[in-house]
């Protein structure tokens, strides 16, 4: 077992194991670095007589309980001092044969890494929100200003030609514009999932406001909650996943052909799915398999969309720590399996 | 002619231009526009107006430290103010339907169809 030994001793981890008493019986190089003290100078102590603080902060109570059989303990402490400056630790304490064992670790590289996430990723939620929000004001002048123009009768002919380019052009980045908007508005909204939704009741609310596309298209949907009725969810987010997966199917279905939509629920080891397939016209995923989800694009130039409704549902199942599976084919149809979370 | 006395409040002119330009096809021929809280607030110190289009994102003085300055000084008690904003945030909409003077909430750009909207609620 040497090289276990050696491999202790070098770990940059602090380890140091302590008999039933509290008596140092073994200490790596890291942990004597810690505390700066030499092997001799520890060895065989009580943890009392090497750290004389340690009744009053608590601690020696949580080892103790540790050994006599309550979980291992853990803990992130902040340690001041003038020598090492201001670090962080994580502790953990846990029973082995010998006695406790205790592992030290500096993480105070990796809380600063994590600070600097949260800081930069609330930077560009903020800078997105005010591009998409200042964007909005000068579009919609812009908006006013044509459409005053086009109300003015007297327009030369060869104005009107680039008017009509203004227009085109003012349109499409109203389409971006706003659907960014929708798309921070979906992001922004930190929705409770303590209310019990049923997927029935749920369905029949977004067909209802879909009944105009559903009826014209002459969409059959199949649907089927008996394996799973019931999820906790946020009423929104459902809706939105339902409502963007049908609406896809209903755009892209084949010329000619009846639409139907299966849905159905199950539940498998203790996890939550929802299953939606359609007989469209299927999508190419060996050229587009990575891009399907992301925003503003389209798999498709000939059929109109804004290349959103995959993107939103993708992040609203990721927020909630589930994932998305699609499987197609072309001309023969799509089906997405929805991983929800655990119920 | 309408002699409403009208007060348009943005820092974006061309809002303003804007508005002014769709009121005034609607036969109003008293409006007023200031480009923030500040001149807005000077503005009904001199002369009470009788509707207010209000943006809520200003600099110096927002569309709502307006209205809480004037809820609190109870100046000009009967003002209609209706809030005009590129902002559909629910937040907004919930925090402007607070002051008692705020009769209405518009989404930009001004159209004859949604003042006249407005305008129903205080006849």
């Amino acid at each position: 077992m040497k090289i276990l030994k050696d491999f202790i001793e070098n770990s940059p981890d602090s380890i140091s194991v302590y008999d039933k008493k509290l008596n140092l019986l073994e200490i790596n190089e890291s942990a004597l670095q810690l505390d700066n003290m030499t092997y001799k100078e520890v060895i065989g102590r009580n943890i009392k007589t090497l750290y004389p603080g340690i009744e009053s902060t608590g601690r020696l109570k949580e080892y103790r309980a540790v050994i006599r059989g309550a979980k291992p303990f853990m803990s992130q402490d902040i340690i001041q001092s003038k020598k090492i400056g201001n670090k962080q630790f994580s502790v953990r304490a846990f029973m082995m044969a010998e006695g406790l064992s205790i592992v030290i670790r500096d993480i105070t590289e990796l809380k600063k890494t994590e600070q600097q996430l949260l800081k930069t990723n609330q930077r560009l939620e903020e800078l997105a929100y005010i591009a998409a929000h200042d964007l909005k004001s000068p579009l919609t002048n812009l908006e006013s200003l044509v459409q005053l123009i086009e109300e003015s009768a007297d327009i030369k002919d060869e104005n009107r030609l680039l008017l009509d380019k203004i227009n085109v052009s003012v349109k499409s980045m109203h389409n971006t514009v706003y659907t960014l908007n929708d798309v921070i508005a979906m992001q922004e909204y930190n929705l409770p999932n303590d209310e019990q939704l049923n997927f029935r009741a749920v369905l029949n609310m977004v067909k209802a406001s879909l009944a105009i596309q559903i009826k014209q298209s002459k969409v059959k949907i199949r649907a089927d909650f008996t394996k799973a009725p019931n999820i906790n969810y946020p009423m929104l987010h459902l809706q939105s996943i339902l409502q963007n997966l049908i609406t896809n199917s209903i755009k892209f279905r084949q010329p000619g052909k009846e639409v139907v939509i299966k849905i159905n629920t199950l539940e498998k080891d203790g996890g939550l799915y929802l299953i939606i397939s359609d007989n469209g016209i299927g999508i190419d995923l060996e050229s587009s398999k990575d891009s399907i989800f992301k925003l503003f694009k389209r798999m498709q130039t000939d059929i109109e969309g804004k290349g959103v409704g995959l993107y939103i549902v993708n992040s609203i199942i990721e927020s909630h720590g589930g994932d998305i599976e699609v499987t197609s084919e072309v001309n023969k149809g799509t089906t997405f399996k929805i991983y929800l979370g655990y119920e | 002619m309408n002699d409403t006395s009208i007060l348009l409040v943005d820092d974006d002119n061309i809002v303003n231009f804007l508005s002014e330009r769709i009121l005034t096809k609607m036969d109003f021929n008293n409006i007023t526009a200031v480009t923030d809280g500040t001149k807005a607030w000077k503005n009904i110190n001199e002369k009470c107006v009788d509707l207010v289009f209000l943006d809520i994102n200003m600099p110096v003085m927002n569309g709502f430290d307006f209205l809480t300055k004037q809820a609190k000084e109870l100046l000009c008690d009967d003002m209609n103010v209706v809030i005009l904003t590129s902002s559909n945030r629910k937040s907004d909409r919930d925090q402007a339907s607070q002051f008692k003077s705020v009769i209405g909430f518009i989404e930009k750009p001004l159209s004859q169809d949604k003042v006249q909207q407005v305008l129903e609620k205080i006849k």
